[in-house]
This record gives C-alpha cells, structure tokens and sequence, in this order.
C-alpha cells in the first residue's frame, strides 16, 4: 500500500473574496502532516473540499484511495474529521451523540471510546450546550479516534485544549500511526506542537501551498544566516531567501539552503559570519511574511 | 445511511405527537374554534433549529452523501408533518366528525403544499445578517415570508369560518399554487445543507463586527446597530404593505383576506428578527463590542418595542386607533422581549415556537373584532410592564454568564451554614 493516505491535485475554488489553487498536497501513509497557514490562508477551505462540503472548480482529491467527488460515502467511512466548531448540541448530551454517530462507522472501537472519554472526563449524562470550548474539542476528537480511521483530519485539534488533554491526545495520535498504515492530517495554528508530533508539513498562504515536505528536511535546510553584502550589491528578491529587519549589525535572513547553498550566496556577493539553526514558528513567519509583501 | 432520519424523528418527538394532538383536537371539536389548522410547519421549523445548533458542521464528516442526507431531512422536513397531520384528521375522523374522501385528500395535498414551501423558504433564509444592502433586502423579503407563512399556515382555518367564502376552491388553489414550490424544495434542501456547514463564508464579516469601532464607542455604536436593524424593519413593512395590497387588490377588498393579512404583520416581523438576530449567534458577537450591558439590553428590548409601535399605526391606519389596540400590541410586543431572552438565555426552539402560536392566536381576536375587543387596560399593562422587566434581567443574566438563580443557593448554604454555627 504505497498510495498517498490523502493526494490533492491542481486544486481550486474560488469565492467572491478569496480564491484556493492551484493546490497539490500529499500526505503519505503513515504520516502525521501539519497543515499550518495564516488565517484565511485556505486551511478550513481545503478540508471542507476533502469532505465534499462544496465542489471543487477543477482538480481532484483522493483520500485513503477514493475520490472525493465519485465516493464521498466511502470515502468518509473511512476518513473521520475533528474540529471545535463542529456542535453536537442537537442532540443534547454527550451519550446521546455516541448513540448516534457510532452504527455510522464499522470499524468503531467501543473500548477505545470508553477509554478516551473517561481520559477525557466525559460523561455521558453531560450536557453539551453546558459543555467548556475545550470539552466540545474533546468530544470531537473522541467520536473522530473512536471510528479508527484510516486517515484522521484534524482542524485546530489543541485549541483550548489543557496540556494534560494536549498530552493525552498526542500519545493517542502517535499510538494510532504506530502501525505505519494510519495517517493524521493536522491543521493548526499551534506550531509549537506540530513542531513535536507532525513528521510532514505544508505550509499554505493565500490559497497555495509554499512549502512541502519532511519536516526534518525543511527545519535543516532553513537557517538564520548574518551576512554582508559587498560594496554596491543590490539583492533582488529570491525564492527561499527572506530578509529580516535588524536595527544594527550584519543583515540577517532566514534562507532555503537548498535552493541558495552557501557557494552561491557567495558567488551573489554575500558575505556569511554566521548560521543558526531556527525553530518552525520563525520559518513560517519568515516565509507567510514574504508572502504577505508580495502581495 | 439512514441513520439521520430516524435520529431526527425521534429528536423531535414531542413536536410530531404534539402537531398531531393539537390538530386532531381542531378536527373533532366543531366549534371549539374552527375546524381546521394546518401545522405542516413544524418539520421545517424543527430542521431551522437543528441547522442553528450546528447541525449542518457536524455532518460535515459524517459517511453519508450530501443527497442523501438532503433527502433525509427533506422527508423529515416535509413527508413527516405531512402524514401526521394525515394520521390525525384520519383518527379525528374515527373519533367522530366524519370526513369526505376528497376533502382528506386535498387537505394531505394542501399539507404537503405548506411544508414544502416552508422547506423552499428555510433554503432561502440568511446562515447571517446580510452585510450589504441587497442582501438585506433578500433577508427581509425571506424572513418576511416565512413569518407570513408560519402564522397563515396554521390560521388557513380562518377562511373556513365565513359561510360565504368557497373554501374548498380555496383550498384547491392553494395546493395547486404551493405544490411546484414544495417539488421545487427537494433540490435546494442540498444546497442549504451546504452553505450552512461551510466555513469560508464565515470570511464574511458579521454586521457587528463590520462597524468600525475606532471611531464609535458607548452609545454611538449602540446607535449604529440599532439603525440598521430598523432599517430592517423598515423594509419589512414596507413588504408587508405590498403583500397587504396585493391581496387586497386580487381577492376584491374581502374581509377574510384582509383579517389574515392583517393579523400576520405583527408576528411577521418579529419571526424575521428571530431568524435574523439568532440565527447569527449575535448576542456573542454584541457581548465583545464597547457597549455597557445596559445599553446590550436596550438594543434587545427595543426592537420589539419599535415593532409593537410600527405593527399598531400600520393597523390603526387600516381599523381605526384605538388606545386598547396600541396597549394590545405593546403586550405582543412584551411577550415577544420576553420569549427572545428566553431564547438568548436558554436557547429552547420550543420556547420560540410556543411564542410564534401564542402571538399568532393573540391576533385573532384582535383582528376579528377590528381592534375593538375590550382587554381589561391593567391586565395589558401589567403583562407589558412584567413582559419588558423580565426579558431585560434575563438578558442582563445571559451577557453576565453567572445569573443569580444559580448562585442564590449557593447563597442561601452560605447563609444557612452562618446561622446554624
């Protein structure tokens, strides 16, 4: 089973304010993938997509080997989605709504559910109208795990989550991709833990993928670098190399080394004093803030 | 997967067993008040609720295809009231007032007629208070309609109580004018679904949010909002005004199209604020602008006002103005304050609904006597003065999110613990 988990080819869709695509994005098997971008970058847009909320103008996706627009159904059987602003309060409280979504799915764990919920301090006599931010999350992503998915597509999962919860929610994610067949999509705005749990990312900014791939690979190709520019260089900008504002001293940015290895920075006119490794949350900054000025 | 249908009808089992009560109590009892009413609304009704408790978002995962949970909503939506209300002329048949074929099955036929349209009508309402000018006027038209057809659809009965109108005609015309309506709903049930579960609208910014607030503060943003909410108003009547005198034009001046028209202005409107000011979540949205509470509370309190006043002239000007008829409207108008902070406060649908038939009944005697009925003026009095002060600490409750009620006992264990140490 070599095929993508999820594969979204040449995607687009337009709305009056804002448009997505083209988008090619591919979560391997086995993966857990972040999904990160600015607000309004597209995030919510393309999971609506996966789950057939909307048609796509042109392109395809496919997840967990089925097409989105020829077998949703199945589809869906197999790929669970969590988000907070998902509500459940239709069906009053919290043992109803297990009642309802489970007969949904075959491959659901009761056991797991049990665990989860009581891991999760959830009861089933609780009311969900009365229910905190953070404990709706928590039900979302109880009924999402509870089915054992194939692919789980997770939209904000921490938000307001306690860190004991955050905690308990990572172990069970790591444990779910443990047998190397089971991928996890998260989108989030949480870079500190994609950081630690994600092994494959992609960043979006205004409807385009920017960047994709390991995430061992794009934290080791980025570095901060100090430099000087020799006596009349003008640098034009560049793909992959991102000047950041400094007040005093050398010129800094944070450049893609495989795209400008130091041998042509050089040849650039660029003198380098220093390189400095940098955490995922500066890169993305460095990268959606190019983006932003661009446009 | 039919999972969603049968879920839906067992949610909403006290809805279905109480249209077939009320409208098996109307069919057997001549006399009571009439002979027929017509709740084929409350499938709509029910599904407009769900879709406000996020009921679209979450199927958003759910393995079940867009059409099918469509079609699942459409039969709960409209072949559910239609076969209970079916069932319950049947077994008003059994119990005694016995019912001709035909007329049983041109009152299936016409119930089937007024839940569809109701299901055409919730495909066209706002997910959000429209930011644009045509928009709103879209929201108002919408809203202005389904209000209409909320209070109508149960009074149609009105027209059954004047010997000299041909009813059955009537009822036949109607069916046949609703039923392209209600076929025409099974394609849009999808597409409603649809836009209330997608979140790239929610890019949209809300009415609230969409003010700048650099520059207004206090009572000059208050000002602001409130504007725009009688600009709604405004457009609402001046629709129901059109309505009123296209119905007059094409039934020749008759007084039960009138009586009908007439009585469904008031409830019209505040429906319309119901969808449009809950249906949007505002009241969170209100609770983060630089607003005192107070101020919050008086934007709640006096759309309804403004409404009672508006409903008033627009009938004193067709009936004659009479002080009892403004203090009549001004009690509607306390009871409606009052059930939309019961709804901010508990967010109960069946509260709302309960409110929409008591003001709808209320009317019908109003305008049956043209506005000359003789209320006791302190009872109306006393229900405006207690309508207004509750909805206004229930209100003030709801923004604070600690009301008393709930620490009072925490309160009266404090107190009790002192006295007995």
């Amino acid at each position: 089973m070599n095929a993508p988990a999820i594969a979204i080819r040449n995607l687009c869709k337009s709305f009056p304010n804002f448009a997505l695509g083209p988008l090619d994005l591919t979560v391997p098997r086995g993966a857990i993938y972040g999904l990160i971008g600015p607000n309004g970058s597209g995030k919510s847009t393309t999971l609506d997509l996966i789950f057939g909320m909307g048609a796509p103008d042109r392109g395809t996706i496919q997840a967990a080997g089925h097409d989105a627009a020829t077998e949703a159904v199945t589809l869906k059987q197999r790929v669970t989605y969590s988000s907070p602003d998902t509500s459940f309060a239709v069906w009053g409280k919290v043992g109803r709504v297990l009642r309802f979504v489970r007969p949904f799915y075959a491959s659901w764990d009761e056991t797991l559910c049990e665990r989860l919920r009581g891991a999760f301090r959830l009861n089933p006599e609780d009311k969900i109208a009365t229910l905190s931010f953070g404990a709706r999350t928590k039900l979302s992503l109880l009924l999402a795990l509870s089915a054992q998915p194939e692919v789980l597509v997770l939209d904000e999962p921490t938000t307001g989550l306690d860190p004991e919860t955050r905690a308990i929610l990572f172990a069970e994610l790591l444990r779910f991709v443990e047998d190397g067949e089971r991928s996890v999509l998260i989108s989030s705005h949480q870079l500190a833990d994609v950081e630690r749990f994600a092994d494959h990312l992609g960043v979006l900014s205004q409807g385009r993928i920017i960047c994709e791939g390991s995430l061992e690979q794009l934290l080791t190709q980025h570095r901060l670098l100090e430099y000087s520019l020799s006596e009349g260089t003008v640098l034009p900008t560049l793909p992959g190399f991102y000047p950041r504002q400094t007040t005093s001293g050398w010129s800094q940015a944070v450049v893609d080394l495989a795209l400008h290895p130091p041998a042509t920075l050089v040849a650039r006119g660029l003198q380098v004093h220093s390189e400095t490794a940098l955490p995922l949350e500066e890169i993305f900054l460095a990268m959606t803030s190019q983006r932003k000025e661009a446009a | 997967m039919m999972l969603v249908l049968p879920d839906f009808i067992r949610r909403h089992t006290w809805l279905w067993l109480g249209q077939f009560f009320m409208a098996l109590i109307f069919w057997s009892l001549p006399g009571l008040m009439s002979q027929k009413m017509h709740l084929e609304c409350v499938g709509a009704v029910a599904i407009s609720f769900d879709l406000m408790r996020g009921l679209a978002r979450s199927s958003l995962g759910w393995p079940v295809s867009q059409r099918s949970l469509a079609g699942q909503l459409w039969i709960g939506g409209v072949l559910v009231p239609t076969l209970v209300s079916a069932l319950a002329t049947a077994a008003s048949t059994l119990i005694g007032n016995p019912l001709p074929l035909e007329i049983w099955a041109l009152h299936i036929w016409l119930g089937f007629g007024i839940a569809g349209t109701f299901m055409l009508l919730l495909s066209r309402m706002p997910g959000r208070a429209s930011t644009t000018r045509l928009g709103q006027i879209h929201d108002a038209i919408c809203g202005g309609l389904w209000g209409l057809g909320l209070s109508g659809s149960m009074m149609m009965s009105i027209f059954f109580m004047y010997p000299s109108f041909d009813s059955i005609s009537l009822y036949f015309r109607t069916a046949c004018l609703l039923t392209p309506f209600a076929i025409w709903s099974i394609f849009t049930t999808q597409s409603l679904i649809q836009r209330r579960a997608l979140t790239a609208s929610a890019v949209v910014p809300h009415p609230t949010t969409a003010i700048s607030r650099e520059t207004a503060t206090g009572w000059k943003l208050w000002l602001r909002l409130e504007l725009r909410w009688h600009g709604l108003i405004a457009l609402m009547m001046l629709f129901m005004a059109l309505i009123s005198y296209t119905a007059r034009f094409f039934t020749h001046g008759a007084f039960p199209a009138q009586v009908t028209i007439n009585q469904f202005t008031f409830v019209v409107i505040f429906s319309s604020l119901f969808f449009l000011s809950f249906g949007v979540g505002s009241v969170r949205a209100l609770r983060a602008l630089p607003i005192s509470h107070r101020l919050l509370i008086l934007l709640f309190l006096l759309r309804p006002f403004i409404c009672s006043i508006l409903g008033c002239l627009y009938i004193s000007l067709l009936n004659g103005a009479t002080v009892n008829l403004l203090l009549f409207h001004l009690a509607l108008g306390a009871i409606v304050a009052l059930g939309q902070a019961v709804v901010i406060h508990y967010l109960k649908p069946w509260l709302a609904i309960l409110l929409f038939m008591v003001c709808s009944s209320l009317m019908l005697p109003l305008e049956l006597m043209g506005g000359e009925i003789s209320f006791f003026p302190s009872l109306l009095l006393f229900v405006i003065i207690a309508g207004y002060a509750t909805a206004a600490w229930l209100i003030h409750h709801s923004l604070r999110h600690s009301p008393r009620l709930y620490r009072a006992p925490a309160w009266f264990s404090r107190f009790t613990q002192r006295h007995t140490a």
